[in-house]
């Protein structure tokens, strides 16, 4: 390989600034000659650091001209090592250095008026380093995409076409790159962007990141973050080339944005030329995928922030002063490495230089430890940590505790014992230089989950969407939760709803901010009926649910309490379970042991899904948006079949009517229930279970079943749903008449409606269907036990459950039984008998109303004790 | 054997042929392994291959060279972040200029010659990356399973090591240092012997320094039986091995003294603490590089020869079960019910573990003990259990140890090391709590919450280490017997009240005594009939099964309180039963017996006072 072209415009260096600097501001502008002398003394034996005379930076004066180097030497072009080797005397640009843009007109000038991108300071980005990455110009055609292949260099440094910056090593020509992004800029338009990237005034249907460049404006923060799902929308190639040089790439757009910045806005005033942030690469999601082949990569992992380090100074520029002549120089760090001058150039002493600390440049710098999220890990394994570094205005953006999405660029740095000593260990020290936080705040919470969405791979989607063609989706689903809980179907169908929850809908013209979506159930019942181990399951299988018990509860520790930091004497407020359990499902056992004032926090955060606090001076609403699911016993412990169910459960009408769902739990005290569940047992203990179970909805399945449809899935009623609701709603009221009914309010029917949205989103459908809502209204039902209540007394009748009869209707049809055989008895020898013909006889014999329906059920006893057959719907043989 | 040096290297480099011979397994080295993996890995499935390897459980460090090939045995207390290393680089030779690639898997150092140096930068570097695992020796293990351990590891090394002395130079001491456990100080002098190329000053004195206790860095979960440990990096399967299982690791031993983070620099924002616990000195933790890796189902030496799954039990089963129930009644004060309760528990397992339930734990409370029982009866007792098993601790819960023991793991993120506690146990390994020695008095803050993660290990087989921000929750298998005067404050499955048989409980020393001396004999039998009844596969047929129906169906109606626990811990009792008596199939003559049992146990319990 010969020598590369060299710039033939002179680009010029612009000094670098640090907020308060001016002083040094000053200095640079004397310093100049040094900077001259630096680079024609390409030959002095111990050069003041290899980047700075690798950098080739010419003055101002364009007659000290850099011999191009003959030969670069053999290094690598692998850009994918994690150490690419610092390239050494190639006419680059420092991407990092100010040469690329800004010239030295605002330096006498002094620092006001400062506007425009001239005036406004440029400031390093540790978080990138680009302190030993060049681009190189080279000159190639027009068509800037093809990959530039080493030998081009060779070409005329001064061809037609003009120069073209290329980063080392890749086929990222800079201008392009420039170009594209501008254009993205200008264009991109993202209707649905995620809430916490929009501000209020925000135009969902303008360039999103004109708007923000609006803002950067107005607030005089000088940051664009830009969401890689965004740019990879819109250019899949300049998306790579971010994630595969995310060290060249981030600085080219640095110059774009602000090249348009300042265009548009010539009198903005900021404090630094603005940085570009970018965020949610999906490069990585997770931290133990983290391999070897990420590193110097663009990535996004979550987890938890463990520990922060003290801010920790960083020099970024090393002030050294010539303690004979009082000459001074300064020299750049590069990789943690100060390379001191030895020889004075001014006096020409060696081992003069004298470091002077603070004439030196300092970064900020914060060690942070991130630890993966307890969702990503394996059964049985242990979380892992990894470093990251926050450099400038990230430090001290998050504290211990903050689960965090952070998209930074990994590394890999070789362990070095002593620097004059050889490396003994082959490992390399791993960190994340962070470009950008993330954190779960308030606004980000109507997702499901922590700072993570879920992106499941198309397989899976596929997989997920084949089991919703499945007719028997509903029931598969059910029987998949809590398998090792016996029958209950009704229950666990309830609760599968739960999980799916409604349709979020939002009414603010109507004058109501939030419709709740979500799905409240009570379980209420005998003891011994795994009510626990339901909620247990429940708790183990959502991923924001929190389980307590009504007894151990108070009502702050449901909602939140405030201390104060030992520390900082500042009133923190501490939330409680219901809040920590926002978007998530809230398991309270023992509901009916909490007392009146724990359970009357639970009115507001269950309708109006917020929680009001006021207390120790502050005041504020918090989010509260969680499903509760409830266990309760009777109040004398066993059901009382003498009782209705309000005098039962002994819970406030006005509690009981937010939930939408309350399950009776009976022990039914049956035969055949009993040798079900008993051989439902043994096969637990001896026979190999996992062959029998549904092996398509094992648990992960089922989360992720459920996360895509609660994410994707909003379903709507159709027409003819709409009226079936209606005629449900007409019917209940009905019904409720009698006393000691649930009776029904509109809030019946809104439960009515959420059900039937949660059972569509079960069948991943966008339209609740006349089944959904019958499904619903089945379910609501089978809940009270309502088929089962005497509508007269409004007591169950445990008969009912059984049989499907009350007392009364089974005690008149075995009376018809018993006059029907009586009368068969009477025919003595025929072998057989007309059916009508009996019919009618059975009728004029009886003292009360007989109907067909209870003579073919009586019929149809009679046939199963084995004394008659029906034939067809004529005759009746006797056997 | 080489080590670490550049003149076997040259080898390698010009591997395209690969034509290195087939060494015999102890002897292997490195480079060798390196030029046929497949080949060594097919050799090292053969148990007698394996055995050979000098077992580091048990051989002192010192006669051990660096990147000899070795074993450890253990159970993983912790896992470390995983690493990135140099799995192949660009060695140059700083006289010659010539390079050639050297492989950087199993070791932790460059392996560069004198006048060599490697090339961080080359593009020919490959990266790789590995996990550690901190991996101990079995926490109580009991004695006769380390000395049969040691005795058999012995015997097989000592084979080849005649053969190699000659050829290889290779000295080995197999002397009375063997019994001491401990790590002797010399050892590091030795270690740095043998890595020729370290610098001599290096380490001089750095040891003083030190701002962690051995004891902290070897982690054991029972301070007063400490155990080894070393630090074994994975090279695959990094998710495989759940935290306290146990493993069989054959890899490549590092002890470089370099390993050594007392005497890394630190950079400003790191803690010396934290560098010091990745990096303990390698003469207290050896590092292992794994080639090999075995999960075992159990840690019985006497059943090791194959490492095969245990097989069915064969005739003798019901015999040494007859003996072994006859000795515990005695031990129990002639209580023959409580003596098969206990017999069950010794060979109790988790078996079956879905998303909320855990099947097969047999947690027992040997309650009732006589009030006056001489003071060293449980102790006693517990000398009988453990001469059976080959992994028991005896716990005595007085108030000063609830208090001040640590029961659970805890994540300390100053030295980023998963601290261990009392319950960090390898699965079978039998947790005995003596309830007579608590007396009324204060239980403390960690004493409540030692009772509460009892109380949750018993019920759900489950721990929760404390990640401060969180919590984990690991599976545990860990049969708990709790010995106790009136109810155990604790909860357990099965309770079984003592009944005196023997008027005259003054003799219960001197039967004990007796006990053990009966026992003598007999004990390896019974202790391979152990670990293998708790291992049987079982199974039902649908007669028993349709039996069982009907009979539950019956008890319910004679006895509603008669519900699912019930037919459950029956269930569990008859299995048991099965199992302990060598069959894998269960019959109506045990489930009779089984009821039978339950029956006797739940008129003994009606007889307690009641509880308040």
């Amino acid at each position: 390989m010969s020598s590369p072209a060299r710039a033939p415009s002179t680009p010029r260096r612009t000094p670098r600034r640090q907020e308060g600097t001016s002083e040094i501001d000053r200095q640079n502008g004397h310093k100049t000659p040094t900077r001259e002398i630096e680079a024609q003394d390409v030959e002095t034996p111990m050069r003041m650091g290899r980047s700075r005379t690798a950098r080739g930076r010419t003055s101002e004066q364009s007659d000290h001209v850099i011999v191009p180097p003959t030969s670069p030497g053999t290094h690598s072009l692998g850009a994918t090592s994690p150490l690419r080797s610092s390239i050494p005397n190639i006419s680059e640009i420092d991407l990092s250095s100010p040469l690329n843009y800004g010239t030295p007109s605002s330096l006498g000038t002094g620092r006001t008026p400062r506007s425009g991108i001239r005036g406004t300071p440029l400031r390093a980005r540790p978080d990138i380093r680009t302190d030993n990455k060049r681009m190189r110009e080279v000159p190639i055609g027009s068509d800037a995409l093809e990959p530039i292949s080493e030998g081009r260099s060779e070409t005329d440094p001064v061809s037609e076409s003009g120069p073209q910056l290329v980063i080392w090593g890749t086929n990222v020509v800079v201008s392009v790159c420039k170009t594209k992004f501008k254009n993205f800029i200008l264009r991109y338009i993202d209707p649905e962007a995620e809430n916490d990237e929009i501000s209020e005034n925000i135009d969902l249907n303008a360039p999103l990141y004109l708007q923000k460049l609006d803002e950067i404006y107005a607030l005089e923060e000088p940051f664009l973050n830009i969401n890689c799902a965004h740019l990879k929308t819109y250019d899949e190639t300049l998306y790579r080339q971010l994630i595969c040089y995310p060290q060249e790439v981030i600085p080219t757009f640095d110059m774009a944005v602000n090249e348009m910045f300042f265009e548009r806005y010539p009198a903005a005033v900021l404090e630094h030329q603005i940085q570009v942030r970018p965020f949610n690469a999906e490069k990585t999601r997770n931290m133990r995928s983290l391999n070897p082949e990420d590193i110097d990569q663009l990535i996004t992992i979550s987890g938890m922030v463990i520990r922060t380090s003290n801010v920790i100074p960083e020099m970024r520029e090393a002030f050294f002063k010539c303690i004979i002549c009082s000459f001074f120089t300064t020299v750049e760090i590069d990789r943690g490495r100060i390379a001191e001058p030895t020889l004075c150039t001014n006096c020409n002493t060696n081992h003069c230089f004298q470091l002077i600390h603070n004439r030196s440049q300092f970064t900020d710098k914060q060690m942070v430890k991130l630890q993966e999220s307890p969702d990503d890990m394996a059964a049985g394994q242990t979380p892992h940590n990894v470093v990251l570094f926050a450099h400038n205005d990230l430090v001290d953006k998050v504290q211990p505790g903050d689960r965090i999405t952070v998209t930074g660029i990994y590394r890999a740095i070789p362990i070095q014992d002593n620097p004059r000593a050889r490396n003994v260990k082959s490992v390399y020290k791993t960190h994340i230089d962070v470009v950008h936080y993330r954190k779960v705040d308030s606004k980000r919470l109507y997702e499901e989950e922590e700072g993570k969405d879920h992106i499941f791979p198309p397989e899976r989607v596929e997989l997920l969407r084949t089991l919703s063609q499945k007719p028997d989706v509903y029931d598969r689903l059910a029987r998949a939760l809590a398998p090792s809980i016996y029958e209950n179907t009704d229950i666990k169908k309830g609760i599968l709803l739960q999980l799916f929850g409604g349709t979020k809908k939002k009414h603010v013209a109507a004058g109501r901010q939030n419709f709740r979506s979500e799905i409240h159930i009570l379980l209420c019942g005998d003891p011994g009926t795994s009510k626990s181990q339901l909620l247990q399951y429940v708790y183990s299988l959502v991923p924001r649910a929190q389980y307590t018990s009504g007894k151990g509860s108070s009502a702050v520790g449901l909602t939140a309490f405030v201390t104060k930091d030992p520390e900082t004497r500042q009133l923190v407020l501490q939330t409680g379970a219901l809040v920590l359990a926002d978007n998530g499902v809230c398991c309270i056992d023992e509901f009916d042991k909490m007392n009146d004032s724990t359970r009357s926090v639970l009115h507001e955060v269950m309708e109006q899904q917020t929680l009001s606090i006021a207390k120790a001076g502050i005041i504020c609403q918090l989010n509260a948006r969680t499903s509760i699911l409830a266990a309760a016993n009777p109040s004398e412990s066993q059901w009382n079949k003498n009782k209705n169910i309000i005098d039962n459960v002994q819970l406030p009408h006005t509690l009981l009517s937010r939930f939408d769902l309350i399950f009776l739990v009976l022990d039914p005290q049956d035969e055949l229930f009993d040798r079900r569940l008993a051989s439902h047992l043994v096969s637990l203990y001896y026979v190999s279970r996992h062959e029998e179970e549904d092996t398509m909805f094992d648990m992960s399945v089922l989360r992720d079943y459920i996360a895509y449809s609660r994410e994707h899935i909003q379903p709507t009623l159709s027409e003819e749903a709409q009226q079936r609701l209606i005629q449900a709603y007409v019917d209940m009221r009905k019904v409720g008449a009698g006393r000691g009914q649930i009776s029904a309010y509109p809030r019946q029917l809104e439960s009515l409606i959420r059900l039937s949205e949660a059972h569509a989103k079960v069948r991943l459908s966008q339209k609740v269907e006349i089944q959904d809502v019958e499904e619903a209204w089945r379910l609501h039902r089978e809940a009270l036990k309502q088929s089962a209540t005497d509508p007269l007394s409004g007591r169950i009748d445990v008969g009912i459950l059984t049989t499907g009869l009350s007392t009364a209707a089974r005690k008149k049809r075995a009376d018809l039984v018993a006059s029907i055989k009586e009368h068969l008895k009477k025919k003595g020898k025929t072998p057989t008998v007309p059916y009508q013909k009996l019919f009618s006889e059975i009728k004029e014999g009886s003292q009360v109303l007989i109907t067909r329906e209870q003579f073919e059920d009586a019929l149809k006893e009679i046939q199963d004790e084995g004394v008659i057959v029906v034939m067809g719907r004529n005759t009746i043989r006797i056997c | 054997m080489p080590n670490c040096s550049a003149m076997t290297l040259p080898n390698v480099s010009k591997k395209s042929g690969c034509e290195c011979e087939i060494m015999e397994i102890p002897l292997l080295n490195l480079e060798s392994f390196l030029c046929n993996e497949n080949g060594y890995l097919e050799l090292l499935q053969n148990p007698t291959n394996w055995q050979k390897i000098p077992f580091l459980n048990h051989a002192p460090l010192h006669e051990l060279k660096d990147l000899s090939l070795v074993r450890f045995r253990g159970m993983i207390q912790d896992m470390c972040d995983p690493e990135i290393y140099l799995e192949k680089y660009e060695v140059r030779d700083k006289n010659s200029g010539s390079s050639r690639i050297q492989q950087g898997k199993y070791r932790d150092c460059l392996a560069v010659g004198p006048h060599e140096e490697a090339d961080l930068t080359s593009n020919q570097n490959v990266h790789g990356d590995r996990r550690t695992i901190f991996v101990i020796t079995v926490p109580g293990l009991n004695d006769w399973a380390v000395s049969h351990e040691r005795s058999v590891s012995e015997v097989a090394i000592q084979k080849p090591n005649n053969e190699a002395v000659n050829g290889h130079g290779q000295k080995r001491s197999l002397d009375d240092e063997t019994e001491n456990m401990e790590v002797e100080p010399e050892e590091r002098k030795t270690v740095k012997r043998l890595c020729n190329e370290q610098s001599p000053m290096r380490n001089s004195g750095a040891t003083s320094d030190n701002l962690l206790s051995s004891e902290y860095l070897l982690n054991s979960p029972l301070p007063d039986r400490p155990s080894k440990a070393c630090m074994v990096k994975l090279y695959s399967d990094f998710d495989k091995f759940p935290l306290n299982s146990i493993v069989d690791v054959v890899g490549f031993l590092s002890v470089d003294p370099a390993l050594d983070g007392s005497n890394h620099q630190i950079e400003d924002f790191e803690e010396m603490s934290e560098v010091q616990a990745a990096n303990p000195p390698p003469s207290l933790i050896p590092r292992l590089h794994a080639i090999l890796v075995k999960p075992l189902d159990h840690v019985n030496p006497l059943l090791d020869e194959s490492l095969q799954p245990v097989v069915d039990l064969d005739q003798t089963a019901e015999v040494i079960r007859k003996d072994l129930h006859i000795i515990l009644t005695q031990c129990l004060f002639g209580d023959p019910v409580a003596a098969e309760f206990l017999l069950l528990h010794l060979i109790s397992n988790v078996f079956l573990r879905t998303d909320m339930q855990t099947l097969g734990q047999f947690s027992l409370n040997i309650c009732g003990l006589p009030t006056g029982h001489p003071p060293g009866y449980t102790t006693a007792l517990y000398d009988i259990i453990q001469s059976l098993l080959p992994a028991s601790h005896y716990f005595p819960m007085t108030l000063e140890n609830m208090n001040t023991h640590q029961f659970l793991p805890k994540k300390d993120y100053k030295t980023n090391k998963l601290v261990s506690g009392l319950l960090q146990l390898a699965p079978h390994t039998h947790l005995i709590l003596d309830e007579t020695r608590l007396e009324p008095g204060k239980l403390e803050n960690n004493g409540v919450r030692g009772v509460q993660s009892l109380a949750d290990l018993i019920k759900s087989q489950q721990i929760k280490a404390n990640f401060e921000f969180f919590e984990m929750q690991y599976d545990m298998n860990i049969p708990v017997l709790t010995l106790s005067e009136g109810r155990s404050m604790l909860p357990c499955d099965f309770q079984i009240p003592l009944k005196d048989q023997m008027a005259g409980d003054t003799f219960i020393e001197e039967t004990l005594k007796a006990a053990k001396h009966y026992l003598e004999p007999k004990l390896n039998a019974i202790r391979k009939y152990l670990t293998t009844a708790k291992l049987v596969q079982f199974n039902i047929d649908p007669e028993t099964t349709q039996m069982i129906e009907q009979d539950f169906v019956d008890m319910r109606k004679a006895d509603q309180r008669f519900g699912p626990d019930q037919l459950s811990s029956l269930l569990i009792l008859a299995r048991l039963l099965a199992a302990a008596r060598g069959r894998n199939m269960l019959d109506k003559e045990l489930w009779n017996l089984a009821k039978s049992l339950q029956a006797e146990q739940q008129s003994r319990l009606e007889q307690l006072p009641k509880r308040r």
